[in-house]
């Protein structure tokens, strides 16, 4: 390739990235060729031009402030920080069990106890079990909610959720 | 997992590097800071995966390249865009819109402008061999191209800037 149009070489001489010989041998080929002395001179004008750009600094807020995130982020968790959210997690299993207990037969004792509580004494017998059962659903049904909720937070603690992540954008 | 020094010291020493590709590559403004967080959170998630094959600076170039550029994709109706032919878009107007100090001539300024208006496939390796001054092989690295075409695209984005300008040898000297 004729030497005029040997666009990497022309670049790498103007990054200072040739060779001694490759140089000497270029520097002599501008010496006799006015276009590639003129362009090459042309292109070092705008490589010094881009080099003092003005370099605007992102603000000392926002660095403070993702410094801050970084650090919170690559903190690492308490040790034992699993152990609250997995106790928490078995409760709220167990407390399910123990009111969906005896489901299909009898009321738990305890969602027994709680629904009579909620309900109007003078209801007949019919819809008294009726509300009975509705409370023992719902309170089932809080505590699976709560114990998924704890679940999740346990995913997200042991980093297998980017839960936290997300919301703490 | 990095701890507090590492992290302070990778935001430290970036930080210009950063925010200076945010601000010539995505030009709504608004959305600045919230990248500039973006990119050094996707930063410390990728980190246990720097292998160390090219330097850390090049690395995060390309973490924050890759981040702009998700970030222009969220933000079209378009089909998602890759790397590629995001970057053989057309230039647009000047995003980093700084104040340019009169005294600094105008000969700056209408550079700035004409920088702007490359492809991003000539201007973002003309940002980082001759603004930031990283490598030409860094910038093959950061870009994932081949050094031929990082050298090809270069050239000929200085060239264009050359003609735009209609530069003489001692413009800015």
């Amino acid at each position: 390739m004729p030497i005029c149009d040997d666009e990497a070489r022309k670049l790498d001489y103007l990054a200072g990235a040739l060779g001694d010989a490759e140089r000497e041998a270029f520097a002599a080929h501008l010496a006799v060729c006015p276009a590639c002395r003129e362009e090459v001179a042309a292109l070092r004008a705008v490589m010094t031009g881009l080099g003092g750009l003005p370099r605007s600094a992102p603000p000392a807020a926002l660095v403070a402030a993702t410094k801050a995130r970084l650090r919170r982020r690559a903190a690492p968790a308490p040790r034992g920080a699993w152990l609250g959210p997995v106790l928490a997690a078995a409760v709220m299993i167990a407390l399910g069990f123990l009111l969906l207990g005896g489901a299909g037969e009898d009321l738990s004792p305890l969602a027994g106890r709680l629904a009579a509580a909620l309900t109007p004494p003078d209801l007949p017998g019919e819809q008294a079990a009726t509300a009975a059962l509705s409370a023992e659903a719902l309170l089932a049904g809080l505590a699976m909610v709560l114990a998924f909720l704890f679940l999740l937070r346990l995913l997200d603690d042991l980093g297998f959720l980017v839960l936290r992540r997300r919301l703490r954008r | 997992m990095a701890n507090r020094m590492d992290t302070d010291r990778i935001v430290e020493d970036h930080k210009d590097l950063v925010w200076h590709l945010i601000h010539r590559t995505v030009p709504d403004r608004e959305t600045h800071e919230d990248l500039f967080q973006e990119v050094f959170l996707n930063v410390l998630e990728g980190l246990p995966r720097f292998r160390g094959r090219s330097r850390l600076s090049t690395w995060i170039w390309s973490v924050a390249l890759h981040t702009c550029l998700r970030h222009v994709n969220r933000g079209r109706r378009r089909p998602f865009r890759s790397l590629d032919e995001w970057m053989e878009d057309a230039g647009g107007e000047p995003a980093g819109g700084e104040a340019t100090d009169p005294a600094a001539g105008e000969a700056r300024a209408h550079l700035e402008a004409a920088l702007a208006r490359l492809p991003l496939k000539q201007r973002l390796p003309i940002l980082l061999c001759h603004v930031e001054g990283l490598s030409q092989r860094e910038v093959a690295a950061a870009l994932a191209l081949p050094l031929g075409t990082v050298k090809t695209n270069v050239y000929r984005g200085l060239r264009r800037l050359r003609a735009e300008l209609g530069v003489k040898a001692d413009a800015y000297l």
